[in-house]
């Protein structure tokens, strides 16, 4: 079979390029291609599509699935003893009392889940980044209408949405169990409807921070393996170190500023603030600035990534 | 080989899948003395096979023997057999000194025997002279024989060799056949996989023909062709007057066909038996004097070409 | 045969960049310590929060499951341990050699960094014993840690994250809602063992298990980590060809 670079229509069988008394031989091997082409829009929802099926390990066989949805399962348990309680609550012989017995609610479900959210975007964020690092598959995907900003946008995209998703899936079913299990639902909808706001907030803002973070971070190395640690690193240290001058050294203005720069730190103070829930302020300025800084972290964290990739020699 | 003979190699109705891909199937084979190629296209399970028979993969089902024990869990088989793989790479930060010395190391020579056999191994794949500079900077070639190099340092009687010519000028490589045939003369068993028909033509004395897993053929490939009567066999003839000739033939029901072509005539026979009876009758017959008689389909190439036809063989 | 594979073992593992990253990490809690010296209500109680929060559980893990994960997981998954395991050293020696360096650096960094932060805040003679106390306590840790993490590399190639999930999940927040997992908690080892030596009559680290209970307990997930890593090392096979 020879291979010819041919300029045939597309879609048209090879065609016979040499002929002899005996036989002919027929062109089957490189086509090009002149029919349509999508744009830059749908090469970055196709890198969207594919970097969410991996951050789920879909397409890559069970062991890849393990790990991400082992993680989201466990995000969704607490989910799942405020439903059953909910559930159950008319069995209980529980007076009015009863009604707030869940110790699982909205405003502290991010609190419950933070760490796993946290092993989640370690996890994953290598494999999303660490692997075209290694290969050459950047220049290939560089090659074609793809910028190095839109392959920046769509790996944390898919990140972003991914936690987002896993962090709001089990607080709609909290809802969905609480408003159901009433005698009223539209009524239990309708008091519920209140926290949806924060609910939303919060869940953005962590996607938002832990995904850039994460991805920033991952863009560094090949390795998944350092990657994974350093992002560890990166979110479990810095509330131990702003705790731990808070509490030992006295100094709570170290600890209040250390606590700008400690992404765990900045979404506890966010998730106080949109709920309203009281209590001494870790981060300097309280929950707006945490906001504020947090939004900074991403915005850098996007800048050096984007940095990063013009600048890889491919 | 007869089948009293301490056989060096021996598979016994080996089996090997991964999941739902089978890749050997149902081999089994015996290699003594000498060197055996064994040969098959990409895919068809030679590494696989070489994999099993230096223990590190495990057979899904049958036996693999080296020199009566079997291969799996026993790291004193490596103290008679010598691997060098295809694959995987040396690490690159060692020197080839430091490479082919550790091994020698591990290979239980104490620190003099070790130095002086890293040395000579060094010499022997010509590697000596470069043998200071960091593997990482060595030229695919030159990693092959340091691999090789690493393979010889404890003489073991037994080598096997992933695709050894991979990546070696034709200098290198008639200089590794020699080298090979040198130590197979000296009474070693050597085992080596290639999809190069050229080579394996040119050194093994035995072949292995894997296809898909399957075991197709084993022997001396001359041999292997002969026991391929459904095939027919090609002559090519030079006579003093070939058209007479091929009148003279053509009459008998074991001739399959003649051809006129290019000053000479081509004859198809059954088997090689027949046409052997028959050529001098026929030239007799015809008055015809024959000038050359020669086999054109014997190489290896086509005896391979023939065997990975679909419906070929058993 | 052990020192020749730990010596090329140390060379791979600990002469990398990756080694100056964990130094510096380790660094952080002597950092903490020189803000937090003499602020605290006492000098063990400080000692104590210090290396509890920032030694025992962040430096102590993270290093272990870095060096412990990478000392034979590296080359297993770059497949250039076909060069070590073709060879007829026997696996327990393998494994023995790996281990010597990865609890070794381990306990050197994650020991380095309990001793100086603790020094640091250690001002009078009880809080001086308690870190010498937890200094033993983490050697000992790093030893537990780094054999079950370098058994976990043989069998998975994610034995990093699982590790991860190990630490922060079962021996952190299981262990707070449920009691009973502390049995089967490396770092309850160290803190208890740290109690026991040196924890005086303050017991800074709140309901640890009885002293003996933990060595017992740290010896037998050791030797089950060792005997798994040793096991399956036999055992070990190569992916399928591409």
């Amino acid at each position: 079979m020879t291979a010819v670079v041919g300029q045939g229509p597309a879609g048209v069988g090879g065609s016979a390029s040499g002929r002899s008394a005996s036989g002919s031989i027929y062109d089957l091997g490189y086509r090009g291609y002149n029919g349509p082409r999508l744009g830059r829009r749908h090469a970055v929802a196709a890198l969207v599509r594919e970097s969410l099926r991996t951050t789920f390990g879909i397409g890559r066989g069970g062991r890849a699935k393990v790990i991400p949805f082992g993680l989201a399962f466990l995000v969704l348990l607490p989910a799942l003893v405020a439903v059953a309680i909910s559930g159950l609550r008319g069995q209980l012989p529980l007076g009015p009392e009863g009604e707030d017995i869940s110790p699982v609610r909205y405003a502290n479900y991010y609190g419950l889940v933070a760490q796993l959210l946290f092993m989640f975007a370690a996890a994953q964020a290598p494999e999303l980044v660490g692997r075209d690092l290694r290969s050459a598959f950047l220049s290939l995907i560089f090659a074609r209408a793809l910028r190095r900003t839109d392959y920046v946008a769509a790996r944390v995209a898919a990140l972003v949405v991914a936690i987002a998703v896993i962090l709001l899936l089990p607080q709609a079913l909290i809802l969905a169990g609480h408003s159901l299990a009433s005698p009223d639902v539209l009524d239990a909808v309708g008091s519920d409807l209140g926290d949806v706001p924060a609910v939303v907030g919060q869940a953005l803002l962590a996607a938002l921070l832990l995904a850039t973070v994460a991805l920033a971070v991952a863009s560094f190395t090949p390795r998944r393996s350092y990657a994974t640690a350093a992002i560890i690193v990166a979110f479990v240290v810095p509330p131990l170190v702003s705790g731990l001058l808070r509490s030992l050294a006295g100094s709570p203005t170290a600890s209040r500023l250390v606590a700008l720069a400690s992404p765990s730190d900045l979404l506890d103070a966010t998730n106080r603030w949109l709920f309203g829930l009281g209590g001494p302020e870790r981060v300097a300025g309280g929950g707006p600035v945490a906001a504020l800084a947090a939004v900074a972290i991403v915005v850098a964290g996007l800048a050096v990534m984007v940095v990063r990739y013009r600048r890889l020699p491919v | 080989m007869s089948a009293g003979a301490l056989d060096s190699i021996v598979l016994d109705h080996v089996s090997r899948w991964f999941g739902n891909v089978v890749a050997v199937n149902d081999v089994s084979f015996t290699v003594g003395p000498g060197v055996t190629g064994l040969l098959g296209p990409n895919g068809a399970g030679k590494t696989t096979v070489l994999s099993i028979l230096a223990g590190l993969l495990r057979p899904s089902s049958g036996r693999a023997t080296v020199e009566g024990r079997s291969t799996w869990r026993d790291p004193e088989l490596y103290r008679r057999l010598g691997l060098v793989p295809e694959r995987e790479a040396v690490p690159a930060y060692l020197t080839g000194e430091q490479f082919v010395l550790l091994r020698a190391r591990l290979e239980g020579l104490d620190p003099g025997t070790a130095r002086t056999a890293a040395q000579r191994a060094l010499e022997t794949v010509e590697l000596a002279d470069v043998g200071g500079r960091a593997t990482g900077t060595y030229s695919k070639g030159m990693r092959q024989r340091a691999k090789l190099a690493a393979a010889l340092v404890h003489d073991p009687r037994v080598l096997l060799l992933d695709e050894p010519f991979n990546g070696l000028d034709p200098r290198q490589r008639i200089h590794m056949i020699g080298l090979l045939r040198r130590m197979a003369a000296e009474g070693r068993t050597i085992l080596f996989s290639s999809h190069i028909l050229e080579e394996v033509e040119r050194l093994a004395e035995r072949i292995l023909v894997i296809y898909a897993g399957r075991l197709a053929a084993a022997g001396d490939f001359r041999e292997i062709r002969r026991l391929m009567t459904d095939r027919p066999h090609t002559v090519i003839v030079r006579s003093t007057d070939d058209r007479r000739l091929a009148g003279s033939l053509i009459v008998d029901p074991a001739i399959l066909g003649t051809e006129l072509v290019d000053g000479h005539l081509r004859v198809r026979a059954a088997d090689y038996g027949t046409l052997a009876r028959l050529l001098p009758r026929a030239a007799r017959d015809a008055a015809v004097s024959l000038h050359e008689v020669r086999p054109i389909d014997e190489s290896l190439e086509s005896v391979f070409a023939y065997l990975v036809q679909p419906g070929a063989g058993r | 045969m052990i020192a020749t594979i730990a010596a090329a073992a140390a060379r791979a593992l600990l002469g990398r960049r990756r080694t100056v990253l964990i130094v510096l990490f380790a660094a952080v809690p002597v950092l903490v310590a020189l803000l937090a010296r003499d602020r605290g209500p006492n000098a063990t109680e400080t000692a104590a929060q210090l290396i509890d929060l920032l030694v025992i559980r962040a430096v102590l893990p993270i290093t272990a499951l870095v060096l412990g994960t990478a000392a034979l997981g590296s080359e297993l998954e770059d497949g250039t341990a076909i060069f070590l395991l073709t060879s007829p050293v026997a696996r327990w020696r393998i494994v023995a050699a790996k281990l010597v360096v990865a609890a070794g650096g381990s306990a050197l960094i994650a020991g380095g960094s309990a001793l100086l932060a603790g020094l640091v805040v250690a001002v009078d003679d009880p809080s001086r014993g308690f870190v010498a106390a937890a200094v033993v306590g983490v050697i000992v840790g790093a030893v537990v840690y780094s054999a079950l993490f370098l058994a976990a590399s043989i069998v998975t190639s994610r034995a990093l994250i699982l590790g991860l999930i190990y630490t922060l999940v079962w021996e952190g927040t299981l262990a707070s809602l449920f009691a009973g997992t502390r049995l089967f908690s490396v770092r309850q080892y160290v803190l208890s063992i740290t109690d026991a030596i040196g924890g005086g009559s303050a017991h800074p680290f709140g309901d640890t298990l009885d002293g003996a209970t933990a060595v017992v307990l740290a010896a037998v997930v050791l030797g089950l980590g060792l005997a798994v890593a040793i096991d399956r090392l036999a055992s070990w096979e190569i992916g399928p060809a591409d």
